[in-house]
């Protein structure tokens, strides 16, 4: 397996952006101020500024340079050639230097950053879910390759795949990633998870990515492996994270903090994740097997979340393990810290229940619809 | 001073604009220690915002260092962050500049220090944190976006099109007519896809827009009237705006003892008058005129909401005939006027008359502090004056007039040590002319009255909880009209009071039972061989003074702490000692209002749960006694009083009785309703109390003096002859404007009408309790 470099960077791009946007929430938390100029912005803009620049020069080398098997392995875009991933990246790229003046504008007209979720953080967000997506598209491009010349040379065996399958496992960890931290607010607190929001929101957001990579990769536990690369990066920044002294900066300090405040511990999300593996081994239709995939994530997921986060949100778990002092600095320490919230207002019912179902079919047939199409990417 | 120094600065902004007063920018002029500076904070007009100070260094004085710091009000916060260092301003050695960061709406204090070779020194300056200006997107910026935006689009539509084109094909193979037309199909649909995601962009953006719109400061649309009535000349003001007359808005609560404060320039700045009109219904207020000489005027009315904002509103007004000034009866003893008489004073400004009203000193003796202080702490626009107010020509503006008019002022009693309980009214012996003083008295240390503005008690942010915070907030704006204003006035002054200069102070009750003052709920103490065992515990901040106090007493442990009822004045040094191993017991009620977050339709604000330790650990729901340093102490639950949880605590061998706050010694009480509180349980448990009581028992009141049968019973009789009367008046139907027209406390508010519960809240509270079903 020979991995381009500019895969590499891309992928590099990829994770720059998330592991920046779990700082900067982290810093947001903990010291509070923050200019233009700390290191998580510098990390989520590196991400454009590589995804961009890698990209940008892949797309006139191949244009303009690039041999004709290159230029027959690109797609036109307005008289220039480049993989489909490439154009993704520029995309992205393009997106998240729009976002910089807007979210600048938003932040003086509205105040500083109070919400994961504004308008300039969404197209943020699109930029660098473009230069991820891009990665998984070039690693596709070259795995579906592979298989083909695979195919065409009468070959097969585990690795018909050309052994890309770890990477484009890993190009999905990171799209899940991204979409547990946009949805910080409603699935990021263990808090949260007595809510019927917590699942509606789960059930939308994470079966379209477990089936659609599952179905698009080579690796025999595609899905798990993807969202074990979710959990190990969020893990890591929880155990790493607090390791950095910080402390608040800007006033009211209810808790005087002296590190990083870590990420919430992620979703156990190898669970249903494994569930979808093991599901999607039987050869069935499309559209039974959402049915089958969408009720088996929720299920699964529901139990795990419903079962583990008493433990989560138990004073037993405030050690290094599972992140101690979790807590913004200008949130009054109270008994919320130990509870459900919300269960009044947003209680779990089997209408709500039966919602998510819904959701999680949809969403996991719209991910077989995508991976089938993944599955076809040359280019 | 806040009121007089505001004046100026509305005087100043009167004559740049007519416009209303909306920013929250503040001027200080003053010493930070050996230093004398003027410090300009630039509010940022957002919140979450950052605010532009500037520190210039007055006298020629030179500084190594001056940092700024933001502090926030609420006593409950962990520690400060660290100190901005403020940078010079080249090419201007006394001028230092800084950001400052505002994160939460409400009042900010800004702690400006200087150091250098004079020593250090510290300047504590308000800022108020309110949204007050809407941006615009301009042009440049906004066709940039959109064009970013379109290139976008349009790039997003291609490379779905490409995608279906080209990126399933292998290599080097041309896609067919059928695939082409699949693309642009795929490519329109991705169009519509994202051009609705687009709108729905919109309408989210849209939303933020309105919502943070609808949070924009507004000055409240009011007007000012001169009306004759039997010969008086009457100033009415009277509040115009939609939302407040659809009781939308919090309403009105007392500072300095009035709803009210109006101030009459005349327009020339010679003529000054100072007045509290007296409510004729929720929107309008009457003052009697002073003998004005003739001409216009401009009227300033400096009100203060529940939600802690203090503002001024502005109209102008003509008088057209002046009256003879013994017919001048005026609205409130506090009224007072003054002309200039045109002699020439020390500063080149004019030398005023006093002409005050019932009382000697007609300006709440300020002036005496200012003149030793020498301090300036404006809220407003910049104007003309806000460097240099005192150095115009000709004439003075408004605010070198106030100034001079107060600083003048010699027969100001001198200002007094000791701190300021807002529950005791300023304590029963602090009455009379100087009884506005204590909470600015209790600032004068630092040189400046830090004033502040919580916009509401804090919440805590956590994820969701922020939903929680504007839904307190909604709730917060609905609150009623006139409805009791005590509770957040009261947690206006905690907010506004330094703790730092309370003091405790030790009142013998009976033999091994004592009571403390300091700020909040009155302390019992029972104190003896056993130890000590303390009824109430006030606030947080103060309980190394409690215990200081308790140390000239008795060295012993602190054993117990009983709870009366719930409320944070009562209750906010149960953490404090919980830690320390203290137990803490009160009735079932207390410890299950404690546990969650309380709106209190009295106290109008949201208080949220308090934390575990501070919970009491032993409930009760009748009685429970303590055989303790040779007494038997008994605490008893009585029905709904001032609140569902209200104990009276009986040191039966010393004969002392603490009632909690169902006795306001020499003040009308509050009834809680929200806590489920009821007048009928306040004269319940005055009876039971008096069945109990001796002559020679002694009485320790939740508010007000240390009290005796006598007055227990006098505070009944006030209680049913006002309740009755009321009862009257909304079984025959009255509204509560009819009733508080009939003054039903009238021949009580010489002696009770003093404290935090005027008496028009009174009835008002009254009327509230008796109109319930």
């Amino acid at each position: 397996m020979k991995v381009p470099w500019y895969v590499s960077a891309v992928l590099v791009a990829a994770t720059s952006a998330v592991v920046g946007v779990i700082w900067d929430i982290s810093w947001h938390r903990t010291i509070g101020r923050d200019t233009f100029w700390t290191p998580a912005h510098l990390a989520i803009y590196a991400s454009g500024i590589i995804a961009g620049i890698t990209c940008g020069w892949l797309v006139l080398k191949t244009t303009f340079a690039g041999s004709d098997a290159e230029r027959a392995a690109a797609v036109g875009f307005w008289g220039f050639r480049g993989p489909l991933g490439a154009w993704c990246c520029i995309w992205g790229a393009l997106a998240m230097i729009a976002s910089a003046p807007f979210d600048n504008w938003w932040h003086n007209a509205y105040g500083l950053d109070v919400k994961v979720l504004s308008p300039p953080h969404v197209i943020l967000a699109l930029g660098f879910t473009g230069i991820e997506l891009g990665a998984v598209l070039l690693v596709l491009a070259l795995q579906n390759r592979a298989l083909a010349a695979a195919n065409v040379e009468g070959g097969g065996g585990a690795d018909r795949g050309g052994g890309y399958g770890l990477l484009l496992a890993y190009g999905f960890g990171i799209l899940i990633l991204n979409k547990a931290i946009m949805g910080f607010e409603q699935i990021g607190f263990s808090n949260a998870a007595h809510n019927a929001l917590y699942y509606l929101v789960a059930a939308a957001v994470f079966p379209i990515l477990l089936v659609a990579g599952a179905r698009a990769s080579t690796l025999r536990w595609p899905a798990t492996t993807a969202a074990a690369v979710y959990m190990g990066i969020t893990l890591i920044l929880l155990w790493v994270l607090p390791l950095f002294p910080a402390t608040p900066k800007l006033a009211p300090v209810y808790r005087p903090l002296t590190h990083m405040a870590p990420p919430p511990f992620p979703l156990l999300l190898v669970v249903p994740a494994l569930v979808v593996d093991v599901l999607m081994r039987r050869p069935r239709g499309d559209w039974s097997l959402a049915v089958l995939t969408g009720l088996g994530f929720l299920a699964a997921f529901f139990v795990t979340q419903w079962f583990a986060t008493p433990f989560l949100i138990s004073p037993g778990s405030e050690n290094f393990f599972f992140g101690a002092n979790r807590w913004n600095y200008n949130s009054l320490p109270g008994d919320f810290e130990h509870q459900f919230w919300r269960i009044a207002v947003d209680p779990v019912t089997p209408l709500k229940l039966g919602l998510a179902a819904v959701f999680a079919f949809v969403s996991a047939r719209a991910g077989l619809w995508l991976g089938n199409g993944l599955a076809r990417v040359q280019r | 001073m806040k009121r007089l120094s505001r004046i100026g600065v509305l005087a100043a902004v009167t004559l740049v604009s007519s416009a209303h007063i909306g920013s929250p920018d503040t001027y200080y002029e003053g010493p930070a220690g050996p230093y004398r500076v003027r410090v300009i904070v630039r509010a940022p007009g957002i919140v979450p915002g950052l605010a532009q100070i500037t520190v210039r260094l007055l006298d020629g004085a030179r500084a190594g260092t001056v940092t700024v710091l933001p502090v926030y009000w609420d006593p409950r916060t962990a520690a400060p962050p660290p100190p901005d260092t403020a940078r010079i301003v080249s090419g201007d050695s006394t001028l230092y500049d800084a950001a400052l960061w505002l994160m939460t709406r409400g009042s900010y204090s800004v702690q400006v220090t200087v150091a250098g070779a004079a020593g250090t020194g510290t300047a504590t300056v308000p800022v108020q944190a309110v949204a007050t200006r809407r941006l615009g997107l301009d042009v440049p910026l906004a066709a940039g976006l959109a064009a970013f935006g379109a290139f976008l689009f349009i790039g997003a539509v291609t490379i779905v099109g490409a995608a279906v084109r080209e990126a399933v094909l292998p290599p080097g193979q041309a896609p067919d007519p059928r695939r082409l037309r699949r693309a642009r199909w795929a490519a329109g649909g991705g169009g519509a896809v994202l051009a609705l995601a687009l709108f729905g962009g919109r309408g989210w953006w849209n939303g933020v827009d309105r919502d943070f719109a609808r949070g924009l400061y507004h000055p409240l649309a009011s007007s000012a009237a001169v009306q004759t009535d039997h010969g008086q000349q009457i100033l009415r003001f009277s509040i115009l705006d939609s939302a407040w007359r659809a009781r939308q808005l919090t309403p009105l609560i007392p500072d300095h003892g009035h709803l009210v404060h109006l101030f009459v320039i005349g327009t020339g700045g010679e003529v000054f008058a100072h007045l509290h009109p007296l409510l004729v219904d929720s929107n309008t207020f009457d003052a009697a005129l002073p003998p004005l000489p003739t001409g216009p005027y401009r009227v300033y009315a400096d009100i203060t909401r529940e939600s802690g904002f203090a503002e001024t509103l502005t109209d102008t007004v003509s008088v057209s005939s002046a009256g003879g000034a013994g017919t001048w009866r005026p609205t409130d003893p506090d009224d007072a006027w003054t002309e200039a008489t045109g002699a020439s004073g020390p500063e080149g400004g004019a030398q005023p008359a006093h002409r005050g009203a019932g009382r000697a000193a007609p300006f709440h003796g300020h002036g005496a502090r200012r003149t030793a202080g020498g301090t300036r702490a404006i809220h407003g626009h910049g104007g003309p004056f806000d460097a240099e107010p005192r150095r115009r020509d000709g004439v003075r503006a408004p605010a070198s007039v106030g100034d001079d008019l107060v600083g003048g002022t010699t027969d100001v009693p001198a200002a007094r040590p000791g701190g300021y309980d807002p529950g005791n009214g300023g304590a029963a012996d602090d009455r009379g002319p100087s009884r506005h003083e204590p909470d600015e008295r209790a600032h004068h240390g630092r040189g400046v009255v830090p004033v502040r503005f919580p916009e509401a008690r804090p919440l805590p942010f956590v994820g969701s909880g922020q939903a929680a915070t504007q839904d307190s907030h909604r709730r917060l704006r609905r609150g009623g009209p006139m409805i009791l204003h005590l509770g957040l006035s009261l947690m206006l002054t905690v907010a506004q009071q330094n703790f730092d200069t309370v003091q405790v102070r030790t009142i013998k009750a009976g033999e091994g039972v004592y009571m403390l003052t300091g700020l909040g709920g009155n302390i019992g103490v029972s104190s003896g061989p056993d130890g000590v065992i303390l009824v109430d515990d006030q606030y947080a901040p103060l309980t190394e003074k409690i215990r200081a106090a308790l140390a000239g007493l008795n060295p012993g442990p602190i054993r117990f702490i009983l709870n009366t009822h719930w409320h944070f004045d009562h209750t906010g040094g149960n953490e404090n000692f919980g830690k320390a191993g203290v137990v803490i017991v009160a009735h079932e009620n207390v410890r299950r209002r404690m546990s969650a977050e309380q709106f209190m339709t009295s106290f109008p604000n949201v208080v949220p749960a308090s934390p575990s330790g501070a919970l009491p650990v032993g409930t009760f729901t009748d009685t429970v006694t303590f055989y303790y340093n040779g007494d038997s102490i008994t605490a008893f639950h009585v029905p709904p009083a001032h609140t569902d949880g209200d104990v009276i605590v009986w040191f039966r061998h010393a004969n002392v009785v603490h009632m909690g706050d169902t006795f306001f010694n020499g003040r009308y009480p509050l009834v809680d309703i929200a806590s489920g509180g009821a007048s009928s349980g306040l004269i319940g448990a005055a009876d039971r109390v008096l069945a109990m009581a001796n002559a020679d028992t002694k009485i320790i009141p939740g508010h007000g003096p240390l009290g005796d049968r006598a007055a227990l019973q006098a505070y009944r009789t006030m209680l049913v002859t006002v309740r009755d009367r009321i009862k009257r008046a909304v079984a025959a139907g009255q509204t509560l404007a009819q009733v508080q027209a009939a003054k039903p406390t009238a021949e009580f508010d010489a002696v009770w009408g003093s404290g935090r519960i005027t008496p028009v809240l009174f009835v008002e509270i009254l009327y509230q309790d008796l109109s319930r079903r």
